[in-house]
């Protein structure tokens, strides 16, 4: 089958690839250094979010068309957008919906994928093909234009738009699990439990899923990163969470249409986006390390 | 060899049914109606009578199982149908708009390829100093930036401030060299950046681990200079996991330069896609989708043949 050997050369390959690593001192422990850094401002971010009503020094949705694309003054830090919002009020607030989009996406991601895989791998034969190619189907539809055209289906709003960036992420997921699953399914553990006669749902549930979940773990980190993206590039071209809720992508929208007369707009979400998945990818590659070094590089 | 490819051949038929299925009814459930988005402004003037006999004439009034048929016939024997929007073939659109795409797909493959490779392999021989910190760095910064946001700042700093290079548009490059290249700098950088990151990691993680191996070592035992072992040794030897990048960039062509061409009004595939998606002309979407994952099945296919040609070891038949 065509996954099982390509993954097999690539691990083969790439495994040679992250044995050397682990000398590589100064890049380890940089990584480490940076996945704290990521961490923190992380629960930055996660602060600022939660508390958004008493930090934002204005109401993200009030209009002031009189002063729309005001510079930014003492008054208002980043300035106003063309209908004279407060932008910092909006970044503030926009950090909610990046940190939900990216929690729920991830979480669409494992709710489909972990079963698929933990199933595909389990049953074997037909069952394994049918879900193997309906997800490579997943994987040759190009991952934007699909989540455009699920949200124009469903509308935008924030559990929408996880959904559909959720439906992107799930491949990877399912092939991590399937791949983990099925060497456990070789181990002499495994096959003892069986031949004890344990029942197969008792198989699954507590020998098959929980050894085959550490994969899952660093993903889901790294895909936080890719859902952060995804939900400001749908927002950024329109199809994302509608408006007028404020979310970094719309804001950087605003920013490109009024780019001449207020250029200052296009600035802070653009930072912000790029600090926060910045941040996850950090964690996520030092979760990676400390979790299970061999894996790194692979997904 | 040829056997595997052909089992590989046979194994998109499956796939590519499940997609055209899945495109073809997402496309019926769009609350967008195609009649409506025709009429455009005058669609207050649609009577009924109009509107069932232009669902006659675009073929869906039919059951939808017929119309799955015929269009699935269609696509098979080269027509692709009509843009509802203007009444022309998709074939002679997608045409049109073809070439822009590839051109400015080409030209970030080569930003990435040529920076990802060159910054990889200096970082790599580098090791550990001022420079590789600053190019691993940079590789990092890449990954985690927004494509968009990058080419806003790029069009700020050229095209707004400066006021150098053209942010709106394309032109053929075998057309006109000059002007193709000054309006494809910075769609091709902004496209590339990601790829150039992604492939820099790479090339590093994996050069150095190449350069390990013991057949390095005996290339440096016996006598061999330096250039050499690490041109014709060390780098093909490392390549294996770049090219699955490349494989991944190369089928993402058609689907990955959507926001960019449609923020630099690129005449590519991307935008037509927005456009056609925004207006429910189901034609247009469903042959851009199938030909987007004809591309992707492809370059996967490609990257997997490539494997066992940078690496005899890999046998594909057992």
């Amino acid at each position: 089958m065509r996954e099982s050997d390509s993954t097999t050369a690539r691990t083969g390959a790439i495994g040679r690839v992250l044995d050397a690593l682990p000398s590589d001192n100064v890049k380890q422990l940089l990584q480490h250094r940076l996945s704290a850094i990521g961490l923190s401002y992380i629960s930055l971010i996660l602060v600022v979010g939660v508390f958004a009503p008493w930090i934002a020094p204005a109401d993200p949705l009030a209009i002031d068309p009189i002063n729309s694309l005001k510079a930014p003054s003492l008054e208002h830090p980043l300035g106003l957008d063309h209908v004279g919002r407060d932008q910092l009020s909006r970044l503030i607030y926009g950090a909610r919906v990046s940190l939900i989009v990216g929690l729920l996406s991830v979480g669409v991601a494992i709710v489909i994928g972990v079963p698929l895989g933990i199933i595909a791998a389990y049953a074997g034969g037909w069952v394994d093909h049918t879900i193997m190619r309906m997800i490579d189907a997943m994987i040759a539809v190009p991952g934007l234009l699909f989540a455009m055209l699920l949200l124009l289906v469903m509308g935008g709003s924030v559990l929408t738009v996880s959904i559909a960036l959720g439906i992107n992420l799930f491949t990877t997921q399912a092939r991590l699990v399937r791949s983990q699953a099925l060497s456990v399914k070789e181990r002499e553990y495994f096959m003892a439990a069986r031949m004890i006669g344990t029942p197969p749902w008792r198989m699954l549930l507590f020998h098959m899923v929980p050894n085959s979940i550490q994969p899952v773990i660093v993903q889901a980190t790294l895909g936080m990163g890719f859902a952060i993206l995804g939900e400001a590039g749908l927002s950024f071209i329109g199809v994302g969470v509608e408006p007028p809720i404020a979310t970094w992508g719309s804001m950087l929208n605003l920013a490109f249409v009024n780019l001449r007369s207020a250029p200052w707009l296009s600035f802070a979400p653009g930072i912000a986006i790029f600090l926060l998945v910045l941040s996850f990818n950090f964690v996520g590659d030092g979760l990676r390390d400390v979790l299970d070094p061999r894996l790194r590089g692979r997904i | 060899m040829r056997r595997y490819i052909a089992n590989r051949l046979i194994h998109m038929i499956p796939v590519l049914f499940i997609i055209s299925v899945m495109i073809f009814l997402l496309m019926r459930v769009l609350p967008n109606d195609p009649i409506y988005s025709m009429a455009g402004e005058d669609s207050e003037a649609l009577t009924p009578e109009i509107r069932e006999a232009m669902m006659r004439q675009l073929g869906l009034d039919r059951p939808l199982p017929i119309q799955y048929l015929s269009w699935l016939g269609g696509m098979a024997t080269g027509d692709w149908g009509r843009s509802f929007q203007n009444k022309r073939p998709v074939t002679s659109e997608l045409a049109a708009r073809l070439p822009h795409t590839i051109q400015l797909a080409a030209a970030s493959f080569v930003v990435s390829l040529v920076l990802g490779l060159v910054t990889g392999v200096i970082a790599a021989l580098k090791r550990n100093s001022i420079t590789d910190m600053v190019a691993t760095s940079g590789a990092m910064f890449g990954i985690a930036m927004p494509d968009f946001w990058f080419a806003l700042m790029l069009i700020l700093l050229f095209g707004v401030t400066l006021g150098i290079l053209p942010v709106f548009g394309s032109e053929l490059v075998w057309e006109s060299p000059v002007d193709g290249l000054r309006h494809m700098a910075l769609p091709a950088l902004a496209l590339g950046l990601n790829g150039a990151a992604t492939i820099m990691r790479q090339t590093r993680s994996s050069l150095l681990e190449v350069m390990g191996e013991d057949y390095i070592r005996t290339a440096r035992a016996k006598g061999l200079f330096e250039r050499r072992v690490i041109w014709m040794h060390a780098l093909r030897n490392s390549m294996l996991p770049v090219v699955t990048i490349l494989g991944l960039r190369l089928g993402n062509i058609l689907g990955g330069s959507v926001i960019i061409e449609t923020m630099f009004s690129w005449p590519g595939v991307g935008r037509l896609a927005v456009f056609a998606l925004q207006r429910s002309d189901f034609p247009v979407i469903q042959a851009i989708v199938m030909m987007s994952a004809v591309a992707i099945l492809v370059a996967n296919l490609l990257t997997d043949i490539m494997y066992a040609y940078l690496d005899p070891r890999i046998r594909y038949e057992q």
